[in-house]
């Protein structure tokens, strides 16, 4: 059903409200959940090269982002459109792709291209959704299978497994300092001790490697892996120069990078307003006058949907500095407020999760637009650091290249599902009746797009990012 | 009188609850916000974060991303950025590109026209400093166009 004109010149002054005018103008509305439906992008910085800079593997579980699409009203079917290629031609992995609030889940397999492309993942929702929805974009790699190489393991703590070449060279290029990883270490069991326990995890995630430089610096390597290599029982000692050493594979794990995610409603019920055919009923002709009201509220264009650092599926503010976005209305006064939503933590010992938030709005010169809003106070949490296997489902291991002042890190800030809880809301409504403040944007209009500053006193991570207008 | 779009949100109709006299006005109302509602709720193609330019005169790639527009599109998308100083936004959208120019602080709205309608397109952004030092461009917004009347059926 598309939209039709309906000829204001049916009726004159005074004359009632055409039974046919208000049945027109009910077909119109029922059908723009479909007409007018809505499609959410969130585009993540390139290289000025046009390369992803957004990259990671993940082998244990799905890990990935949060978006928070605004699917417009009654929607059912959606396509995701993930824009993407990986590093490895031959190499994929799986899209998952799950809804927040209902838990339904779809997954697909990916493949390895050398060249950017699509991957349209279709999703069809139990019922009706509208407005602002939240979702879990995850990814496992696919797992090489040809030995990359092999490595001696001395023993390992936490997270670090000590390890000398098999031979005389690492089986991948060394770089000073961290070099970031994307393979998968399978630990060798047989007759090394202490012996693998029954049912061990034996297969971790490399997110990274360091190469300690000097003699007196055992171990020689360090693989950074996730999850912490088990200890309960141990499978491998605590020695950073243990002998005999296990000697172990390593596999190259298919990585995801990453250019956009588009979320496209492709379907949508109609809604379901009666239609008057009799014009002295003005019940449902105020149903109507109700319905196109609040359809003009929900189909408003979102001010911002996404944010992102470069090389981060969300965004690192750092203290005291400003996370912007720009926006422009092409209506006049059509804007009574801002609803900005995000999902945030913070990740640094050294700064209170105690946080000040503000939000404003200023001109295109940095003028103050209406009244900044602030949270004073704010208590957010903060991340745990990477932990065992058996919290991993409920621990955020994303910050940890960050923590170590380096974004090389394999896992980058890729999240679990449950990831997502681990953050605060915040909510900021601007305004309201802050209609006047802005300008008509049109074709060539110089001083007509405005922006939002955000700014926090610790350094803050954000993800599940959105600002809607109404 | 002729068909036009308004360019500003009408007021929302009034005397329609029940037991009121329906009157011309409150029909007229009801049309003119009908209108306004299909011509412009538009998609949002994108909302792109804060880029910072080089320092170089030529352009760098900021953002890729896949888009598609409404079945009922124009085919024209609008393009606005706020910009600390002069420098260039190049999209190229499809088969077509637009360069918008700004000229020292502030921001500036342009368009990209012949854009497929209903049909995925790739979309490439890219920024250039017009100063030879870095320009910080506090995000870029892309949006259909709205309708006018020539649009509508």
């Amino acid at each position: 059903m598309t939209w039709t004109k309906l000829d204001d010149t049916l009726t004159v002054a005074d004359e009632p409200l055409s039974a046919f005018l208000g049945t027109g103008l009910t077909r119109n509305t029922n059908a723009y959940p479909t007409d007018l439906s809505r499609l959410t992008t969130f585009a993540y910085p390139t290289t000025s090269a046009g390369a992803a800079k957004v990259k990671w593997a993940s082998y244990l579980q799905a890990r990935g982002t949060f978006v928070t699409v605004d699917v417009g009203i009654n929607a059912t079917n959606f396509i995701v459109d993930v824009f993407y290629r990986t590093t490895n031609a031959a190499l994929g992995g799986q899209i998952y792709v799950r809804h927040t609030d209902s838990g339904a889940q779809v997954q697909v397999a990916a493949a390895g291209q050398a060249g950017v492309g699509s991957i349209q993942v279709p999703f069809t929702t139990s019922r009706p959704l509208t407005g602002l929805q939240g979702f879990f974009i995850g990814w496992i790699s696919d797992v090489g299978e040809s030995v990359v190489g092999r490595v001696q393991i001395n023993g390992a703590v936490g997270n670090q497994v000590f390890c000398e070449p098999t031979g005389s060279e690492y089986p991948f290029s060394q770089p000073a300092g961290y070099y970031e990883m994307y393979h998968l270490l399978r630990i060798a069991t047989g007759s090394e001790t202490p012996l693998a326990a029954d049912s061990a995890l034996l297969d971790y995630q490399v997110c990274g490697f360091r190469e300690n430089a000097g003699a007196a610096q055992p171990p020689v390597g360090v693989l950074l892996v996730w999850p912490e290599i088990e200890t309960s029982p141990a499978i491998v000692t605590t020695s950073t120069t243990n002998t005999p050493q296990y000697n172990s594979e390593l596999y190259e794990l298919g990585r995801l990078e990453l250019f956009s995610i588009s979320v496209q409603v492709l379907d949508a019920n109609d809604s379901t307003v009666l239609s008057p055919y009799a014009y002295q009923q003005a019940t449902p002709i105020n149903e109507l006058n109700n319905h196109i009201n609040s359809t003009m509220t929900q189909l408003q264009p979102n001010a911002a949907t996404s944010v992102s650092t470069d090389g981060f599926l969300g965004y690192l503010l750092p203290a005291g500095e400003e996370l912007t976005f720009a926006f422009f209305f092409q209506t006049k006064n059509s804007v009574q407020q801002l609803l900005t939503s995000f999902q945030c933590l913070t990740f640094k010992a050294s700064q209170s999760s105690s946080v000040y938030i503000t939000f404003g709005v200023r001109d295109s010169l940095g003028n103050t637009i209406g009244t900044d809003l602030e949270k004073p106070n704010y208590s957010v949490p903060r991340l745990a650091a990477q932990t065992r296997r058996v919290q991993s489902v409920d621990t955020m291991v994303a910050m940890n290249g960050v923590l170590a002042g380096d974004e090389k890190w394999g896992m980058r800030d890729a999240m679990g599902y449950l990831d997502g809880r681990k953050g605060v809301p915040v909510n900021f409504i601007w305004g309201p009746n802050e209609a006047g403040d802005f300008q008509w944007g049109q074709d060539a209009s110089v001083d007509t797009v405005y922006y939002a500053t955000i700014t926090a006193t610790s350094d803050l991570y954000i993800y599940g990012f959105n600002c809607k207008v109404q | 009188m002729a068909f036009t779009v308004p360019d500003e949100e009408p007021t929302a109709a009034t005397g329609l609850t029940a037991g009121d006299w329906i009157q011309a006005s409150s029909t007229e109302e009801l049309l003119l916000r009908d209108r306004v509602l299909f011509a412009t709720r538009r998609r949002l193609i994108a909302s792109l974060p804060k880029v910072v330019t080089t320092a170089s005169a030529s352009y760098q790639v900021a953002y890729a991303f896949k888009a598609i527009t409404l079945p009922s599109s124009n085919g024209t998308l609008m393009v606005g950025f706020v910009a600390s100083d002069t420098s260039d936004v190049r999209v190229v959208a499809g088969a077509s590109s637009a360069v918008i120019s700004q000229t020292g602080q502030g921001s500036i709205i342009g368009v990209v026209t012949g854009v497929p309608i209903n049909t995925w397109f790739g979309v490439s952004v890219e920024v250039v400093s017009g100063t030879g030092s870095p320009v910080t461009i506090s995000g870029i917004y892309i949006a259909e166009q709205v309708l006018v009347a020539a649009d509508l059926p």
